[in-house]
């Protein structure tokens, strides 16, 4: 609930803003920001970052324009910035994930039998891609995939143009393709 | 199906924040909200700051506001704006208390672009002042004249009853010691207002004819608006003795 002079009211109707009240911001979306960096790393540094996350957000509040995004693509936009310093971190997570997955996908006779592809086993194959994506690529394909943001908030929380971030999924949904043998394996798994 | 929808699905999923860290960084958070000058934007003033309480009214509208000290700044021509219509106005009458707290000082106007100053000295450190604004988004203006400068504070009155954290400014030191003397202007949510970024990139009174809103630019913009008959109103509401 803080406002500059410097900033200026929100005009838009019924709408609160960081403007007005942060600790309405924080309530709506802790959570999910942290979800979201816990899923690109782990919980305990998602409780470190999520909380930097609002306290930039809070700092920077009255650089928050709603015309150029809402307010879920301006915290997915911190976030993602402040993932980019655990680059290395969050690659060997995906490495990790990759070897774990597909560990899992290899025991035991049923999946073979079953032949039930679900999300869950594909986990290391893309896991196992997703590390080997360029991170301006990998944060377009998560922002959408984890953050369930549209290409326009993606485009509005990386600040890039819309054609920019339709490149760069396309590039990566390519490189998820191949990882899974070009084809989906879930519609396969449905369709058989 | 298709890739991102399965990535979304594959990624295996997190808990969800535990308590002890949601309270961190929530006590971050208020360190930082309460942290003074310095997240202030320069060029402005080191005075106090100050928070109004944004009521949460049943069906009425309410605003918060934050007092900042601020620096004049000239007028400069303005767009006249076009003219919204006035539905029928949810009443702003305020109720006569609020969050345990007893109406001190009320105030009604039946017109925006118009100011209303009230006088009031607090008998106690728990003071809120609360905003009812009959046209949703309405712009407000509070600020008080004070012998180390002009404190200004913004808002915008919404119609969901907004709740906000009930703010520090009865927590100045001789807040009950003085009469207080604040002035409040509200505004059409059309007037010619810069707000967020613009607002904050314009380093002049006014930029693409929309005024950086003060208590200098205030009587200008209500003079080419003119008084529209949207009412709204102001209470100080105080502990009980």
């Amino acid at each position: 609930m803080i406002a500059h002079p410097g900033s200026g009211p929100q005009a838009g109707a019924g709408e609160w803003s960081p403007h007005e009240d942060f600790s309405r911001v924080f309530d709506a979306h802790f959570a999910e920001i942290h979800r979201y960096i816990a899923r690109r790393l782990d919980t305990q540094t998602a409780d470190d970052l999520a909380a930097d996350t609002f306290l930039i957000a809070f700092r920077d509040r009255e650089r928050f324009d709603p015309a150029r995004g809402g307010i879920r693509p301006w915290l997915y936009g911190i976030a993602t910035n402040l993932l980019a310093r655990h680059r290395r971190d969050e690659v060997r997570r995906w490495r990790a994930l990759s070897r774990t997955a597909a560990g899992d996908d290899q025991e035991g006779p049923e999946g073979a039998v079953t032949a039930r592809v679900s999300a869950q086993q594909v986990t290391g194959r893309l896991a196992g891609a997703l590390a080997g994506l360029a991170k301006r690529d990998r944060d377009v394909v998560l922002l959408l995939a984890l953050g369930d943001l549209s290409h326009a908030e993606t485009a509005a929380a990386l600040g890039v143009p819309y054609g920019t971030v339709a490149s760069r999924l396309n590039r990566a949904r390519n490189q998820l393709r191949k990882a899974l043998g070009d084809v989906n394996p879930l519609k396969e798994a449905l369709d058989g | 199906m298709d890739e991102i929808t399965l990535l979304g699905r594959a990624v295996p999923d997190a808990p969800p924040p535990s308590p002890q860290a949601v309270t961190r960084a929530r006590a971050r958070l208020t360190a930082a909200e309460r942290r003074p000058a310095g997240h202030r934007p320069p060029g402005r003033g080191s005075g106090w700051t100050w928070a109004l309480a944004c009521a949460a009214a049943t069906a009425a509208v309410t605003l918060a506001v934050v007092f900042l000290a601020g620096g004049p700044a000239a007028p400069s021509p303005v767009t006249p704006p076009t003219v919204s219509s006035a539905p029928s106005a949810p009443s702003v009458e305020p109720p006569a208390t609020y969050q345990g707290l007893r109406i001190l000082r009320s105030e009604t106007s039946q017109n925006t672009a118009a100011k209303i100053t009230l006088r009031f000295r607090p008998t106690s450190a728990k003071t809120a002042i609360v905003l009812r604004c009959s046209e949703p988004g309405s712009l407000v203006l509070a600020s008080e004249a004070r012998d180390d400068g002009l404190s200004e504070a913004y808002g915008v009155c919404g119609p969901d009853g907004t709740r906000s954290r009930f703010d520090d400014k009865s927590y100045e030191p001789g807040w009950t010691s003085r009469t207080h003397t604040v002035t409040f202007w509200v505004f059409p949510p059309d007037a010619p207002i810069l707000s967020g970024r613009d607002a904050h990139d314009c380093d002049r009174a006014a930029c693409g004819g929309k005024y950086k809103l003060s208590t200098e630019s205030a009587g200008a913009i209500a003079a080419r608006l003119g008084e529209r008959p949207q009412p709204w109103s102001v209470t100080v509401y105080d502990s009980p003795r």
